[in-house]
């Protein structure tokens, strides 16, 4: 009973002593940002084919894969690939009549025939792009994507087939880009923005420190807080910027950062961390 | 409900039944009896048969004759040999006139009295009469009548056969012909049958009529030379370039549509290419009615009839008459004469209809138009042919519905003919004006085949200006007023040219805005196959035994199995395009430059960009040793690459 009456004591001494810490000390909010070239360039391309009869769909499908596939393979550019998601067999739908649906009109003149459709996207990926100077980077994207569409890709999104559709590529910010440039890995990077951050965290404290008079101790906690800007790890943006190019997306990727812009891509971390105040 | 042809009325059809059912039944009296009263059916009426066709109807009781048996002919000849000999008499005597006289005759007696003992002979005769007046495959159908419905003929079947085979090779009928050669072969090898004075192996004969050809297939958009391969042109440098595009129109144009929310009907207005034609002097174009010749050799305009700047003064009447952009038209005609159909630029308001008119192809002065004198009630609705010394342009009265066969001098634009094809399935535009689709015509053998491109091809001879048949299907959506609304908004679907190519005896169709392209024997007519494709796709042409289709996507159809053997994506923004087939080359002239494409496996051969940059694409065609593009911009003349040059 003594015994469990001392642990009991004991643990009110500790839990009020953390307490006593968590108001104590001081505590700080800093950042660290490290910028690097793209590494790998990524163009999302569609291939579909619609037909109302099945035989047909296939080989339409298959003849524009084929020449889509054949076509990027002939520009003999070893560092471009090309990868697919695998294919999807839907019904097509009529844009028009859809239109109509939603705009509460009857559906049409005649009734539209049901036509089946087979879709497959795809990404093209150029690697070792921090490797090429911007001028032949550019020059590669352009070959790419001209080699595409000559064969019929459908490279970027599809075009937009109504005013709504374009309506809400507008308020995503993303209607426009075909291509997303991104950094591969970025644990390298991400370890010189923490030490970027933690300096900066110490800095600070210190001179929070002086100015309070007190002397600064060891570090107590650190949190990671979330970067304000669109380079966040956020699956739903990602996707959605993902969507917007065309470009399959796979979530809860962490070790990926990407931007519409072809420059130095920025890896960002927030730290607040907090430190002891020495008595 | 689309296009529709005149009918024959109720009491005719039954007449018709009352016809099978005694036939069934064997009471030959009354089953003659019940149609004694529609014998001398109006000719111009149309009764279905099979397949979807109609066929006249006098043609409709001829068809029912022959399959009476043996014992039912019989007594059909007895109540009607007299009358049929007495006919037949009277064809002949008028053949000591003139041919003319003789074939309408003879038809009455083919078409009425088949079956009778003259029948045979008159079919022979009127074959004759149409193998010299240049319709095979009427000639071919007539004596193919006598060997599958005549049974006891007192003919020479090997002689009717023997003249069926060589209408069939005029009509380049290949695959029949050597049918029925490996038929003669198997019941009559070895026979022989006279032919100018001497005795001919029968089989060896018909063999010698098959010419060996290694020409390209039909196309319609063929300009000039089609048989000397074409290479595309080594460099984009062009020979000239004849820039006519006003973009400030374009402009105010596409505002005028969004601004009416009728992107969805007609946004293909503000990428309109132009029609155009050459006679290898000049390359004359027809930009929205404003017309103008350019000098093929220099790329200089030579003249034109409006300013363009005229145009956007009309802007909103333009727009809101909303024109039917395939309905404006170019040809070139002899004696330096050229042809436009539009809306001439200082008549256009809300309602003016489209017009003919004639220019002189030296100076463009205006020889004639429809705008006055005989021709001035008529709206012209597609391109004409010229075929000897007369036009034949598709037109309907201004708020009339019925499409209608205009016959034209073109000395003087005087309407020699009218004669009404069937009534269309008119919609109404947003001024309340009935709206018909601008139709496709193409002549044949003697035939003027009309493509309504509303639910209907009709088979018209222009001579006796009968419709011969017609073959009603299911068309594209009519246009209504309120429609309008529910074009807003949204992006307006490709829409390629309907097109009628024929090849080998077989006609290909699809029409304009419609899912299925259809495949119709004329030896017969009957139906051979019909097939679903997309509703932008468009004929190209036929080469190698298979259709070439173009639209998002190139393909090429199988003209036996209908199987879609290839087909290779293209990146088509305007349906406003016109290819090109040259050997077993297709060529199409996209906004990202001229596209060749082998017709035999779909590869893409080669891109000529050319120098017409952010264009839209448009026509190809060859003219001379030039490679000519009429874009939503600009004409281009570039010269064609070594080899062309060289053969």
């Amino acid at each position: 009973m003594i015994k469990l009456k001392l642990i009991g004591a004991a643990m009110c001494v500790l839990i009020s002593t953390g307490l006593a810490r968590a108001d104590e000390g001081i505590t700080v909010s800093a950042s660290g940002e490290v910028k690097s070239k793209p590494t790998v360039v990524e163009i999302g391309a569609t291939v579909s084919a619609d037909a109302e009869l099945t035989a047909d769909a296939i080989v339409k499908y298959r003849e524009a894969k084929k020449k889509g596939v054949d076509a990027i393979t002939n520009l003999k550019m070893p560092n471009v690939t090309m990868e697919s998601n695998g294919y999807t067999v839907n019904a097509a739908v009529d844009q028009q009549q859809q239109m109509r649906m939603m705009q509460g009109m009857g559906g049409g003149g005649t009734a539209t025939k049901q036509k089946v459709e087979v879709s497959e996207q795809m990404k093209l990926t150029i690697k070792d792009a921090d490797k090429l100077e911007p001028e032949k980077l550019m020059d590669t994207l352009l070959k790419v994507i001209d080699a595409g569409k000559d064969a019929g890709l459908v490279i970027g999104p599809p075009p937009a087939t109504n005013y709504y559709e374009m309506q809400i590529r507008a308020q995503s910010g993303k209607g426009a880009s075909m291509v997303l440039f991104k950094l591969g890995d970025i644990n390298a990077l991400k370890e010189q923005a923490y030490k970027q951050a933690m300096n900066s965290a110490n800095a600070k404290a210190k001179r929070l420190a002086e100015l309070a008079g007190v002397k600064l101790g060891r570090v107590m906690s650190v949190q990671e807080g979330q970067p304000k800007d669109e380079n966040s790890g956020q699956n739903a943006s990602r996707a959605m910027a993902y969507m917007n190019m065309g470009i399959p997306f796979v979530p809860n990727e962490q070790t990926d950062v990407s931007s519409n812009l072809c420059g130095d891509i920025p890896v960002k971390v927030v730290l607040s961390v907090q430190f002891e105040i020495v008595k | 409900m689309g296009f529709s042809v005149r009918k024959a009325d109720d009491k005719f059809v039954n007449a018709i039944d009352d016809f099978q059912r005694y036939r069934d039944k064997k009471a030959w009296e009354l089953a003659f009896r019940s149609l004694t009263n529609v014998m001398n059916v109006d000719p111009k009426l149309m009764a279905p048969s099979k397949d979807g066709f109609m066929l006249p109807a006098r043609q409709r009781i001829m068809e029912l004759l022959v399959t009476l048996p043996p014992e039912g002919r019989e007594a059909y000849r007895l109540f009607n040999d007299a009358p049929a000999k007495q006919l037949y008499d009277q064809a002949l005597a008028a053949g000591g006139n003139s041919l003319a006289d003789e074939v309408p005759l003879l038809r009455k007696v083919y078409e009425q009295y088949f079956i009778t003992s003259v029948g045979d002979q008159a079919a022979d005769r009127l074959g004759d009469a149409l193998f010299e007046s240049g319709d095979f495959l009427g000639a071919d159908a007539t004596w193919a009548a006598i060997i599958d419905r005549y049974p006891d003929t007192d003919l020479n079947p090997l002689r009717v056969q023997v003249k069926r085979g060589i209408a069939m090779a005029r009509a380049k009928r290949l695959d029949p012909l050597n049918a029925l050669i490996a038929q003669i072969k198997e019941k009559n090898a070895g026979a022989t049958v006279t032919v100018a004075g001497a005795d001919v192996e029968a089989t060896a004969f018909l063999m010698k009529q098959i010419e060996p050809t290694t020409k390209p297939a039909a196309t319609l958009f063929v300009k000039g030379d089609n048989d000397t391969p074409l290479n595309l042109p080594a460099s984009d440098a062009p020979a000239w370039q004849c820039e006519f595009l006003n973009r400030e129109i374009t402009e105010q144009i596409a505002q005028r549509v969004n601004g009416w929310r009728w992107q969805g009907a007609n946004l293909q207005m503000a990428f309109f290419v132009p029609s155009s034609d050459t006679d290898g002097k000049r390359v004359y174009v027809n930009w929205l009615g404003a017309c103008f010749a350019i000098d093929a050799t220099s790329g200089k305009l030579v003249w034109r009839t409006d300013k363009f700047e005229d145009i956007s003064q009309k802007i909103d009447q333009l727009v809101q008459s909303l024109p039917d952009i395939f309905a404006y038209s170019t040809v070139v005609i002899p004696n330096d004469r050229v042809l436009f159909v539009r809306v001439p630029v200082k008549r256009i308001n809300y309602d003016e209809p489209m017009r003919l008119t004639c220019h002189d192809s030296n100076t463009g002065q205006q020889k004639w138009s429809s705008e006055s004198g005989t021709l001035s009630s008529y709206t012209f609705l597609g391109k004409p042919v010229v075929v000897g010394d007369v036009i034949y342009a598709p037109g309907k009265t201004r708020e009339g519905s019925e499409l209608m066969l205009l016959t034209i001098d073109p000395a003087n634009g005087k309407l020699l003919s009218s004669m009404t094809i069937g009534q269309a399935a008119a919609g109404s535009n947003y001024r309340g004006n009935t709206v018909v689709p601008s139709s496709n015509l193409t002549f044949f053998q003697g035939k003027v085949y009309v493509l309504t491109n509303n639910g209907g091809m009709v088979a018209v001879n222009p001579a006796t200006k009968q419709v011969e048949w017609a073959y009603q299907c299911e068309g594209p959506p009519v246009i209504n007023q309120q429609e309008w609304w529910a074009y807003q908004n949204m992006a307006q679907k490709l829409k390629t040219a309907g097109v009628i190519t024929i090849q080998d005896g077989m006609l290909y169709f699809k029409e304009r805005g419609v899912d299925d392209m259809y495949a119709i024997d004329l030896s017969g007519p009957t139906l051979k196959w019909k097939r679903p494709v997309d509703d932008s796709d468009m004929i190209a042409g036929v080469s190698e035994g298979r259709v070439v289709t173009l639209g998002s996507d190139a393909g090429a159809i199988d003209v036996n199995s209908k199987a879609l053997t290839w087909s290779t994506r293209i990146p088509l923004d305007n349906g406003m395009i016109y290819p090109l087939i040259n050997g077993k080359s297709l060529f199409v002239f996209l906004g990202r430059g001229v596209y060749e494409i082998n017709t035999t496996n779909g590869a893409l051969v080669k891109i000529f960009r050319g120098s017409d940059k952010d264009s839209m694409g448009g026509s190809v065609w060859r003219a001379g040793q030039k490679l000519i593009t009429v874009s939503n911009q600009a004409v281009t003349a570039y010269p064609l690459g070594a080899a062309a040059r060289a053969n």
